[in-house]
């Protein structure tokens, strides 16, 4: 799309663009483009002696059977995330759509999460889960539960997951709610005169018409997992224990930060770049296809 | 919202009482959601202000008790007995710098690319839009140890601009200002050229003044973003004293020679979701719009 | 809102923002010396106070100590600054970060190069036998300069030991007596755990392979040359491990993290026990609501000629080299490690913090003062280092990316302790994939 009308200018647009391309070039292009450089290295800590080894980082990460398995935790754990985050957000938002008394409070009370840090949301729940401490895992001590994500991979996921879908949710809940009031009321009013109950209401009219919200959303929570849980993750069992926590990008981050082992790290770097901008070119083309409807 | 009751329904008295009788569930759904949301922010509130001792013996109350003053006190004075960060009101002013930084940074850079990018034609001009657009794929999270080495090489590790410069480049923020401007009718341009009026006098009184409400929108977002920065802080500030209230939580808890002192770590949570949250509350309306167009 | 002024006032906050900071550094001020550590709490606060007393002792240089994160952090950050050209003129580094560090030719000075060109007198022998062998070289020249040395004992809760009907005054010396203990502890619910250990990889390998005169490694453990190879995968190993195992299904052991975060276990009561480093003595003296006990590391009396010497731990400090290093800021680092190894601060440092004086002097100093009499528990450790039996596998070992192999063997063993994988396999994955790490190490050096 382009402006009929504009300025006669020859520099100032230069001058008016230079410090958002300035930030980029330094702090975003080269800093990739060193990733991609790095990843066809190997060179120690310290980076006296440095080796061009071409695509034998690669070789190995996608050989490493620890990262094969993050891989495919760090799936697993989008999902998990992803499903926890949106379908209690669809339903409170249904229900806010339909209430009209308090429906103000409802809303601010629902969307205040959105606000919290991903780390200090998992020291929240860190904090009801602690063992020796927490409420919650006093309730399920009662319930006869060894609650231990110290030491039980599985719990310390739960735990993971649940502090990353909470704090989530507000985020889906605005946009479901804001989907839900595009929706058309003469389209319901429609459906209820022809004696359509709640239930077949929502699967046959709403649902279908908010499709196109769940489909974005189900990306941005996919991103949202792959990389904004990294506070969440490194706040609350740093990978641990034995690695069941460890997503791709707490990966990227121990090898490169902690074991200094640069070549790796950047390899992986580069594999995940691959898949943000896979992530992004699918939203785009469905954010493409909305603007056009 | 609003529309629904303006609904003009077959037989309104009817239809009042039928819903007035459907309504309690949703009523009923809605208060069990929010008191899952709000459970872990209520239990941290309570425990704010509880001694160590009360945290200590599982179950802690679940009414507040009495130590609210001497807790947030201590921590926003003095801080942990460890000492591993500085005390709190040092943090959250370090994370207010920073967010605020990356807020009005992000939006001064962004809509001044974008209005070159609209209101004039030049060479290279999709070039450079794609430029600015590709970091959107690049989050720190991928490039996390080439970014470090720059901002090291530059001399930026342990300072305010380390902080904050690496981050104002925004994509988002700039393809939202263009879909705006592109929005600005022609005619207003062309008023301005045949008054004379230089690009920049235009910026000024016409282009800004409009933008209003997307900067506003953009504030909060922003905002949130960043005070809520995790890895940035955490690989670019090893001086303790340029911690981020969201870092020096983390450095709280689990520091292995001594006990956690979970009501100074509580108490600090609050305090570090407060700003946000306030922003959001307060700023609701412009959050919500914010949010959804920043995702166009 | 004046949406022009706000605008305005958000640009200049930005250019305030991004102006770059600059250390002015005007003539007549005195020389910086960036120095490093890695402690935090009580040893923190005192390295901070003797970098203060050496800057008020003269007026030529000012030591700034600063924390820079825990070890693996700091040395992260450290690197990072050293590759950027600027990296801090010394840097606290742990045990076992130390092959990496000895590796790094260049990058490193090392102390007795430092001393020398300083012209101040150093004589590596003026430090105690075990650091010397673990920081030097074969021709007896000290790469970095111990610090603060430890090794691993035993804490017990003498309160909880009595409520369990066991004797408080004698410490558990052998394996089997802490099984015994543990499981009487948990059998009349004296404490809600029988015992817990810190840094599991140093304490439960590094440590107990000493303490039982195993290798860890070929190459005479590392020392040798590159192309050691890990040997730990011993019966021995794996026994130690399967009865954590088998405690942990009652408490009689509870397993309690990685690094140093099971000190709260033990700290708080939860735990009746606790193998940990000596370093930790004076947060537990500070912290702990209840009389304890210190006595040696346990071994398993079925081995012949246990127990053997503990090992050395702690930490050294680290001199790096950069380009632009002035002969006078080298000068400034020996005098302010001068003054680190002076008897009177080691001694103090020894006394509060509970980590072992690092130089023969302070170590006679603080026996002839009688302070091992009057601090009953405090000897155990130097008993254990150094008055314990040396083997051929007591002196330590040399291996580089080791901080990485704790975490490998860290993540076999709680993987066995989940019941994931049987003890067998842990073992011999941790040493498969250490040996790995070796080979990768070897050829990134080579």
């Amino acid at each position: 799309m382009q402006r009929r009308v504009v300025f006669p200018n020859r520099v100032l647009p230069y001058v008016l663009l230079a410090p958002q391309l300035a930030v980029t070039v330094v702090f975003f292009l080269w800093p990739a483009g060193q990733a991609m450089f790095m990843s066809l290295l190997q060179q120690d800590p310290f980076g006296l002696r440095v080796t061009f080894v071409g695509l034998a980082n690669f070789r190995a990460v996608l050989a490493d059977p620890d990262y094969v398995a993050a891989f495919w935790r760090t799936v697993y754990f989008s999902l998990a995330v992803t499903a926890l985050a949106m379908v209690p957000a669809l339903v409170l938002a249904v229900m806010a759509d339909r209430v009209l008394r308090a429906a103000a409070f409802y809303k601010t009370a629902l969307i205040v999460p959105y606000a919290i840090a991903p780390a200090v949301a998992g020291v929240l729940w860190l904090f009801m889960f602690n063992p020796a401490i927490g409420s919650l895992a006093w309730v399920l001590k009662q319930l006869g539960v060894a609650w231990n994500p110290v030491l039980d991979g599985t719990h310390a996921m739960l735990l993971v997951i649940l502090a990353a879908a909470w704090k989530q949710v507000a985020y889906n809940f605005v946009f479901f709610l804001a989907g839900l009031q595009a929706i058309p009321r003469t389209l319901l009013e429609a459906a209820a005169i022809d004696g359509a109950g709640e239930m077949r209401k929502f699967w046959t009219i709403v649902f279908p018409l908010l499709s196109p919200t769940t489909f974005f959303l189900l990306v941005v929570n996919v991103v949202y997992a792959f990389f904004d849980t990294f506070g969440v993750i490194h706040a609350v069992t740093g990978g641990g224990p034995a690695k069941a926590t460890e997503i791709l990008v707490y990966k990227v981050y121990y090898d490169g930060v902690h074991a200094l082992n640069l070549g790796s790290s950047s390899a992986q770097s580069v594999i995940l770049m691959a898949i943000v901008i896979a992530l992004t070119m699918i939203q785009f083309r469905y954010i493409e296809r909305r603007v056009h409807y | 919202m609003a529309q629904a009751a303006d609904l003009a329904a077959p037989a309104p008295l009817a239809r009042a009482r039928a819903i007035a009788a459907a309504d309690w569930l949703p009523h009923a759904i809605l208060w069990v959601g929010i008191a899952i949301v709000a459970f872990p922010i209520y239990l941290t509130l309570v425990a704010s202000t509880l001694t160590p001792q009360e945290i200590a013996q599982a179950p802690m109350p679940l009414l507040p008790g009495g130590e609210a003053w001497h807790n947030y006190r201590t921590a926003l004075l003095e801080g942990a007995t460890m000492r591993l960060s500085p005390p709190v009101l040092v943090m959250m002013a370090n994370s207010l710098v920073m967010a605020l930084g990356i807020t009005f940074g992000k939006i001064a850079v962004s809509i001044l690319s974008a209005y070159a990018v609209v209101f004039f034609r030049f060479p290279l001009r999709m070039v450079f839009f794609w430029m600015i657009f590709i970091t959107l794929m690049l989050p720190v999270e991928v490039r996390i140890v080439p970014t470090y080495a720059v901002v090291s090489g530059l001399g930026m590790i342990n300072t305010y601009s380390g902080l904050v410069v690496p981050l104002i480049a925004s994509a988002t923020a700039t393809l939202l200002f263009r879909q705006f401007f592109l929005t600005i009718p022609d005619e207003y341009v062309e008023a301005a050229k045949i008054d004379g009026a230089s690009p920049m006098r235009f910026f000024w009184d016409v282009v800004l003044p409009l933008s209003r409400t997307n900067i506003a929108a953009l504030f909060v977002i922003l905002f949130i973003y960043g005070w809520n920065q995790y890895l940035w802080p955490l690989l670019m500030a090893t001086d303790k004293n340029l911690d981020t209230i969201v870092i020096g939580i983390k450095k709280m808890i689990g520091t292995g020679d001594a006990l956690t002192e979970w009501h100074l770590v509580m108490a600090t949570t609050v305090l570090a979701m407060l700003p946000p949250a306030l922003v959001v509350v307060l700023m609701q309306r412009w959050f919500v719009k914010g949010l959804i167009e920043t995702e166009k | 809102m004046n949406m022009r002024r706000a605008f305005l006032a958000a640009a200049a906050g930005l250019c305030v923002a991004s102006a770059p900071v600059v250390f002015a550094q005007t003539r007549g001020q005195p020389i910086e010396i960036q120095f490093w550590m890695g402690l935090t709490g009580l040893a923190g606060e005192l390295l901070t106070k003797y970098g203060e007393e050496f800057n008020k002792s003269q007026n030529e240089y000012r030591v700034v100590v600063s924390f820079k994160g825990q070890y693996p952090e700091q040395r992260a950050a450290a690197i990072a600054a050293y590759r950027a050209g600027n990296p801090p003129h010394i840097m606290q580094m742990f045990d076992a970060g130390s092959g990496d560090m000895m590796s790094a030719k260049g990058a490193i000075v090392p102390v007795s190069d430092v001393f020398k060109r300083a012209g101040l007198q150093f004589d590596p022998a003026d430090f105690i036998a075990p650091a010397r062998g673990y920081y030097g070289l074969p021709n007896g020249e000290l790469l970095s300069m111990p610090f603060n040395v430890s090794t691993a004992v035993l804490f017990y809760n003498k309160d909880a030991f009595r409520r369990a009907g066991l004797d408080p005054e004698k410490a558990p010396r052998t394996w089997p007596e802490v099984i015994e203990a543990a499981r009487q502890i948990r059998r009349t619910n004296a404490a809600a755990c029988g015992f817990t250990t810190t840094w599991l990889a140093w304490i439960m390998l590094e440590q107990f392979s000493s303490r039982h005169n195993l290798p860890i490694g070929t190459q005479n453990n590392g020392r040798a040359g590159l192309s050691a190879e890990l040997v730990f995968d011993t019966p021995l190993q794996r026994r130690m491990v399967q009865t954590l195992v088998d405690l942990q299904a009652d408490k009689s052991f509870d397993y309690g993290g990685r690094s140093n975060d099971a000190a709260a276990k033990f700290i708080s009561g939860e735990c009746a026990m606790m193998t940990q480093s000596s370093g930790g003595h004076g947060a537990i003296a500070r912290d702990a609501k209840f009389a304890f006990g210190v006595g040696p590391l346990p071994y398993w009396p079925d081995v012949a000629g246990a127990p053997f010497a503990t090992t050395i731990g702690g930490a050294s400090l680290w001199v790096f080299a950069a380009p632009n290093r002035t002969p006078a800021e080298y000068r400034g680092v020996a005098l302010f490690l001068n003054h680190l190894r002076s008897t009177p601060v080691m001694v103090d440092w020894a006394k509060q913090t509970g980590f072992l004086p690092a130089t023969n002097a302070a170590f006679r100093a603080m026996r002839d003062e009688g302070f091992f009499q009057k601090n009953p528990g405090r000897d155990v450790p130097i008993l254990s280092l150094i008055e314990g039996k040396q083997g051929d596998h007591t002196q330590g070992y040399r291996f580089g990316r080791w901080t990485e192999i704790r975490d490998v063997y860290h993540e076999e063993v709680e993987r066995a302790l989940q019941g994931r994988q049987p003890v067998a396999a842990a073992i011999q994955n941790a040493q498969r994939r250490g040996n790995e790490l070796l080979r990768a190490f070897e050829r990134s050096v080579n």
